[in-house]
């Protein structure tokens, strides 16, 4: 018979009862009892309920990442511009990213917390040091923030054109107000990025950080 | 399916998920107003808010506010050096954990410029989404320290919010010695005027004095009694210790009425026309049910209803049917319906014809023949030519 044999199982409960009696008298010494004296305490009459409700400056970036992959500049040309809002490539031999062709594939913020944020946005490299290259007036590291939904903020400093992009905090977008998912308000932006590459900028793997940060608006 | 594939088609799936990041930061306030003491500690705590799936490192820094708000160099006060968080960094941090950290701030004896200064408590993820331009989030709670200007300093703002007529317009005084010395003594009245300028009331506020760093807040309900609906403008004219310190601040009084304030007026015959409204509530609270109807020509037109906030514009709309109208002048009478009340205005509609668009002659483009094709490429055949046997004659002359 390949079942359990009654020897078995009858090991197996005495076991079970062992841990069992074992984990009790751990909690109870855990628990620090004087004793069970069987009396049950004098009733509470009032108490203090606390409640404090955290103010929270959250921001998110739902579309994180811009990825250009394989950029060449096309031959008989000195630079190629690649662009995250048109979805664009111009001069450029090779593009194979998905924004080289899907408009509005710029980073994707928006206020997850509870308070109205101002937010900044930094980069981490200029232009130089990011792209490289001297050809064609240079490497060009733009940027651009602009509304996707709006409730009660707007984009300022860097929105309409695109301005240079700075590795000091720059605010991009004013009042920005919190996910409010019952109502259905998201209020979310944009952050463009437009691309100029020199045809003698070094090859290799090219990559930069911005970072978004968040402050409350002032109450 | 082998084992293998399955974990590497899970590890695809793992590299090909879009990150969502963000992080940010709580706390009880997430502005903090502190009073300068000297040699006082003060600390701060903060929550960090990770919505990240990774574990990663996170960066906690501090930022000047002087230099982000751009204020002049000789009015630069650095707080970054007296602010140090505990624990100094936050490593291995697993999702949803929210750790807890502190910013204490150790204040000197003195501070050399005084004023409103402020310093960020900042955190931010220390790991980039990746990508060719990856991005990472943070998030800073603001503390401000109020340094005592040497003697007295009074700060004042005043306030003041829309109202109805009946009832009173709630002004705010605020009161604020920045200085090291008491003020004894401040009186004030507060004028109001009207639209006109002509002085309406006048309302004095209350005795007071402050002691160093104090603030009070006096609250003037100013009557609307023999005032019309409009804008009103208060001067506030308070004397201390130092001198006379004059403030003003704008309020209405409102009254429960929508005004017409646009219609249109020219209409094309033996069509329909829209009609557009433009209306206003002059009322401080949120008036509904407000609608439209127009009596022209035999016809009762009527609008949709809307709703409009206080103070708020906006459209009313319908449509007028001149079909069978004679080009001309037509006496029309708009009744503006809100609440249960009704205002009605006069106005005169003009019908003119109805501009109709010619359509513009164009040219047709002559069609390039086979025949004109064949006859333009003899010719460039025959410049050719020419151009070889002149280039061949010039050689043979040299």
């Amino acid at each position: 018979m390949n079942g359990i044999s009654n020897k078995t199982l009858l090991i197996l409960a005495l076991v079970a009862i062992i841990i069992s009696l074992g984990g009790t008298w751990l909690s109870l010494s855990k628990l620090q009892l004087s004793g069970l004296t069987g009396k049950a305490p004098a009733p509470i009459t009032s108490g203090t309920a606390q409640l404090n409700i955290q103010a929270q400056a959250v921001v998110n970036v739902s579309q994180p990442t811009i990825n250009w992959a394989n950029v060449a500049v096309s031959q008989g040309n000195d630079s190629c511009i690649i662009n995250s809002e048109t979805g664009t490539s111009d001069r450029c031999s090779t593009c194979s990213g998905t924004p080289c062709t899907v408009a509005d594939s710029g980073f994707t913020f928006h206020n997850i917390g509870n308070v109205n944020i101002n937010v900044s946005v930094a980069a981490g490299k200029s232009a130089a040091d990011f792209i490289g290259g001297t050809v064609g007036g240079g490497p060009v590291y733009l940027w651009k923030s602009r509304n996707l939904t709006t409730v009660g903020g707007y984009a300022v400093n860097i929105k309409d054109t695109y301005a240079a992009t700075s590795t000091g905090a720059t605010l991009a977008y004013f009042n920005m107000s919190p996910t409010n998912y019952s109502v259905g308000q998201n209020e979310s932006a944009y952050l463009d990025l437009n691309i100029t590459i020199p045809r003698d900028a070094p090859k290799g793997a090219k990559t930069d950080t911005i970072t978004f940060t968040a402050v409350e608006t002032t109450p | 399916m082998k084992f293998k594939q399955v974990i590497l088609i899970l590890a695809l799936i793992l590299l090909n998920t879009t990150l969502v990041l963000g992080a940010g930061i709580g706390s009880n306030k997430l502005t903090y107003q502190v009073e300068f003491s000297p040699d006082k500690q003060v600390e701060f705590e903060y929550q960090l808010i990770t919505t990240s799936s990774q574990t990663m490192d996170y960066e906690l820094y501090t930022m000047n506010e002087d230099e982000i708000y751009g204020a002049p160099p000789e009015l630069r006060l650095n707080l970054t050096p007296y602010i140090r968080f505990e624990p100094i960094e936050l490593k291995n941090i697993a999702p949803k954990t929210n750790p807890k950290f502190k910013a204490i701030i150790q204040m000197p004896e003195s501070f050399p410029i005084p004023g409103e200064h402020g310093v960020r408590a900042c955190v931010q993820e220390g790991t980039s989404s990746g990508g060719m331009v990856g991005s990472r989030s943070g998030a800073c709670g603001r503390i401000i320290i109020n340094i005592p200007y040497p003697g007295k300093y009074l700060i004042i703002a005043l306030t003041a919010q829309d109202t109805d007529l009946g009832a009173t317009a709630p002004v705010e005084l605020f009161l604020n010695n920045r200085g090291l010395e008491d003020i004894k003594e401040i009186t004030g009245t507060l004028y109001v005027y009207d639209e006109n300028d002509n002085l309406v009331k006048t309302v004095p506020t209350e005795k007071t004095s402050l002691l160093s760093r104090e603030r009070k807040t006096q609250k003037i309900f100013i009557d609307t009694i023999g005032l019309k609906p409009g804008e009103y403008r208060i001067k506030a004219e308070i004397k201390w210790d130092e001198g006379v310190e004059i403030k003003e601040v704008i309020f209405k009084i409102g009254a429960e009425k929508v005004e017409l304030l646009e219609i249109t007026k020219t209409y094309q015959n033996n069509t329909i026309n829209p009609v557009e409204m433009k209306v206003k509530n002059n009322w401080n609270k949120k008036t509904e049910n407000i609608y439209s109807v127009i009596k022209v020509s035999d016809q009762e037109i009527k609008t949709p209803t809307i709703e409009l906030g206080a103070w708020s514009e906006g459209l009313l709309k319908t449509y007028w049917d001149t079909k069978g109208l004679e080009i001309g002048n037509y006496p029309a009478e708009i009744t503006i319906h809100y609440n249960n009340k009704q205002d009605t205005y006069k106005e005169t509609f003009t019908i003119i014809e109805q501009a109709i668009e010619k359509p513009e002659m164009q040219k047709i483009k002559t069609p390039i023949s086979g025949i004109m094709i064949t006859v333009i490429i003899v010719i460039i055949i025959l410049i050719l030519l020419n151009l070889v046997l002149l280039i061949k004659l010039s050689r043979r002359k040299k």
